[in-house]
């Protein structure tokens, strides 16, 4: 119970000193994440779409395996990209591996599969109907496909946002990946890994419940433009 | 004459194997209303999704303005669907505002702006729903609802406006209504409109000409023995009440109101009463005989009238006349839904 | 449509800032140091690197892994630089030709914590051996790391010398950190290896006590070795001998001898005699 009295007491005393490293801690983690969700988005959503609207043969045994890698342990996808990134690794020589990059290709690689299948179920409900709707309006297929997404925004956000909840609260490819590295790859979740391990579970709570303010501004931020949008 | 909008030969379609629409020749001209009438899986919709160049069949060729289109490129569709436009039995809005629904066919259609304001304002004016442009759609009621689906097809004035349904499961105020806008655009447009029904009545009210389709095919004679009824459960099991006195027992399970049809070939007629497993018998007067071919069509009123055809022996061996009380039995599985 | 445009116009911008902010990230020089946890945990590294840094322009990443893990990342050219304490894993890198210039920089000992009423009745022993024996002899709680560190190689390594193979409910292999291990120790009651680093972080927050220190079997070098820049030519060969050169300096050793937490010394230079 004291931990947590003085996870909140600490985690008040951060926000409001303005601490400059948790500050720089905080902002990368937002930059490192939001990175990683943009670009999953970019791919995932077109691919959840593709999925939802194409026959093709081996469709199921694609959703089945998006869906199963929606269960992928975070350190799993750390090593895994480790040992393509190590020096050792096929893209060695890229440098890739510390930096706030070789994060976001492990969180890209985490919330690609949840963007993926949930914007494939958003999709695949309302597709026919909307489509059907659209061409018999006089749309091209272009516009009846932009026109399914447009109708199934709200549902493709929140596949955003989930994905976004899951890379920011993961620890194991960003501690594997970023190594942790104080003022260059060291984000709340790792912060949170190390101060635990220093047993300052106090100050590692209260970074636990600035990360939760964090998600809940998004959320709400997200939230904000969902009601303003027609 | 006015001229054939669009014709189609030969056409042929099938889901999982089973024949939904098998018509050789239809054709309909420029600027009359029509009927599609026939049960439900009676292929109207495929027929109308095959016209609006929404399906191909599987067999077939279809012609606009004498053009044959079914085979026609992208482009060639497009271009022609936006000539006209369906309206689907459930149409689904977009949601986002009543103007926006309205405005996308035309911003499809790359209409400028002030033509698309007049157009919009118009046609909600039209159907009653004037002050509506700015309500979002999930704020609607379902008939304002079916009326802004009406309104947006209107506003892109097609010259061939199919319409699914459209009174399906509406209230007679509404009814109303979606008959005089039709009537209206077809009168001041000459825009063709094919509408599919339940209720005959209805069709030969609106249109100038009745299709009718059975199990995919046009047929010439609409089928006899058509009820409207209410959909009921009582003692004898799932039973189609037709008035307060005559109900038939039925062998589907649906509720609310619905369309049978009993084919006239698939009723027993007998001066006695005789027990059997077939679930309807009634007792009822003959009151109209009329004689075609080798065939007898009786009309008996059974607190409705129902039509039954016997063969010309049968007729004689019975010795059956005008006003003589006779009783007529059928399965539950004859009455099928239209 | 205008609409349209700007949402994509507003996304492409996104996306240009997202890549542009995160390619600013790595500028300067950046000379990457793996080392172990329980190095990184004692806040030497906080006093020890920034004069260098500052002297050198030049940053050092530390990344604190178990030494395990930390000799594997140098094994794989991942690491410029290695500050662990596991001497003979450390022998091994170098003779098989990963790293060179092995340093000895410093050393901290071990110490063998455990329940405040002692069941084992270890306390005073100097021999660490001795303990070990006792405590599996009557199969008393023992926490082991479990994790392939270098206090879990240490541990490993005396229960070699005891002649005792540890098995069975009594001995818990956790496969954690210093820290967790600590913790369950002091749930469970058990006696636990543990550097004097991390239970002077952790003195406050548990009931076990030193039971054990001085036998110098449990003293703890520590190394610093520089990767092998003949296998991997990326590496910063420069800048790590730099910061080799650095800790071991006079400058650099006085800064390791008068580092303490709460008053007590953490770690004995050795680099000059």
């Amino acid at each position: 119970m004291d931990f947590i009295i003085e996870g909140i007491f600490r985690s008040w005393q951060l926000i409001f000193s303005l601490d400059r490293e948790i500050f720089s801690i905080v902002l990368l983690s937002l930059r490192v994440s939001l990175t990683a969700t943009i670009l999953a988005s970019f791919l995932g959503i077109p691919l959840g779409f593709l999925i939802a609207v194409r026959e093709y043969w081996g469709k199921r045994l694609t959703i089945a395996i998006v869906n199963t890698l929606l269960a992928l342990p975070t350190v799993v996808v750390g090593l895994l990209i480790y040992s393509l990134i190590s020096r050792r690794g096929p893209l060695g020589v890229l440098g890739l591996l510390f930096t706030p990059w070789a994060m976001i290709i492990g969180q890209f690689v985490l919330a690609l599969p949840i963007i993926i299948a949930l914007t494939y179920s958003a999709v695949q409900g309302i597709d026919k109907k909307v489509r059907n709707t659209a061409l018999t309006l006089g749309a091209t297929d272009y516009q009846a496909a932009l026109t399914v997404i447009r109708e199934a925004r709200y549902a493709v956000l929140a596949a955003v946002v989930t994905g976004f909840g899951r890379v920011i609260a993961e620890v194991g490819a960003a501690m594997i990946l970023g190594g942790n590295i104080k003022d260059s790859t060291r984000v709340m979740t790792t912060a949170i890994a190390l101060e635990t391990s220093k047993g300052e579970f106090g100050f590692a709570l209260a970074l636990g419940l600035i990360l939760l303010l964090v998600a809940f501004s998004v959320n709400i931020l997200l939230h904000y433009f969902q009601g303003k949008k027609v | 004459m006015s001229e054939k909008i669009v014709e189609i030969k030969s056409i042929l379609k099938s889901y999982n194997k089973k024949v939904v629409l098998d018509i050789d020749y239809l054709s309909f001209q420029e600027g009359k209303i029509y009927a599609l009438v026939g049960p439900n899986g009676s292929g109207k919709t495929t027929l109308l999704n095959i016209l609006n160049l929404l399906i191909r069949p599987d067999q077939g060729k279809i012609f606009y303005f004498n053009q044959e289109v079914s085979w026609a490129r992208k482009e060639q569709r497009i271009e022609l669907r936006r000539q006209m436009t369906l309206v689907e039995q459930s149409p689904y809005l977009f949601n986002t505002t009543v103007w926006n629904n309205l405005a996308f066919g035309l911003q499809a259609r790359k209409l400028p702006y002030s033509m698309q304001k007049e157009r919009i304002n118009r046609i909600l004016n039209l159907v009653g729903l004037s002050n509506f442009q700015y309500r979002k759609v999930n704020q609607l009621s379902g008939g304002e609802m079916k009326r802004v689906a009406l309104a947006r097809a209107l506003v892109l004035e097609p010259r061939l406006l199919l319409l699914d349904e459209p009174t399906a499961s509406l209230d007679q105020r509404y009814i109303d209504i979606l008959e005089r806008v039709i009537k209206r655009v077809n009168q001041e447009n000459k825009t063709t409109v094919l509408i599919t029904t339940h209720d005959l009545s209805r069709a030969y009210r609106l249109a100038q000409e009745v299709v009718s389709l059975l199990e995919g095919k046009v047929i010439r004679e609409i089928p006899e023995n058509i009820f409207r009824g209410e959909m009921i459960k009582n003692r004898k099991g799932n039973c189609l009440k037709i008035t307060e006195e005559v109900s038939f027992v039925i062998g589907t399970e649906k509720e609310g109101i619905s369309y049978i049809y009993i084919d006239p070939r698939d009723i027993i007629l007998s001066l006695q009463s005789f027990q059997s497993s077939a679930r309807n018998s009634f007792l009822g007067k003959i009151v109209k005989i009329v004689e075609q071919n080798h065939l007898v069509k009786l009309e008996v009123d059974i607190g409705v009238l129902m039509v039954v055809m016997i063969t010309k022996e049968s007729f004689q061996d019975l010795r059956l006349n005008l006003g003589r009380s006779v009783y007529l039995t059928f399965k539950a599985s004859a009455v099928k839904l239209y | 449509m205008k609409k349209n445009i700007l949402i994509t116009s507003v996304i492409c911008l996104l996306l240009l800032t997202t890549f542009l902010i995160n390619f600013g990230l790595t500028e300067s020089i950046h000379l990457k140091l793996a080392t172990t946890t329980s190095t990184e945990n004692s806040g030497l590294l906080n006093i020890l690197l920034p004069p260098f840094q500052e002297k050198y322009n030049l940053k050092v990443d530390v990344i604190a892994v178990g030494t395990g893990k930390a000799i594997a990342l140098g094994k794989n050219g991942d690491v410029d630089v290695l500050l662990v304490h596991d001497p003979e894993a450390e022998k091994e890198f170098v003779e098989n030709g990963f790293g060179v210039n092995r340093r000895e920089v410093m050393y901290n000992d071990f110490i063998i914590l455990g329940p405040v009423n002692d069941p084992a009745k270890i306390k005073g022993i100097k021999d660490a051996i001795l303990a070990f024996k006792k405590i599996a002899e009557q199969k008393y709680f023992f926490a082991s790391r479990g994790d392939a560190s270098g206090t879990d190689k240490k541990e490993k390594n005396i229960w070699k010398l005891a002649q005792i193979n540890p098995e069975g409910d009594w001995y818990m292999e956790v496969g954690q950190g210093m820290g967790t291990t600590l913790q369950i120790a002091d749930e469970k009651q058990a006696y636990v290896l543990c550097d004097r680093g991390t239970f002077l972080a952790y003195q406050d927050k548990i009931e076990l006590r030193v039971l054990i220190e001085g036998d110098p079997l449990l003293f703890n070098p520590y190394s610093i070795i520089a990767v092998n820049p003949a296998l991997y030519p990326q590496v910063k060969y420069e800048e790590a001998m730099q910061l080799i050169a650095w800790v071991t300096s006079i400058t650099g050793q006085k800064i390791i001898r008068e580092y303490k937490i709460e008053g007590e010394i953490l770690f004995h230079p050795v680099a000059i005699e």
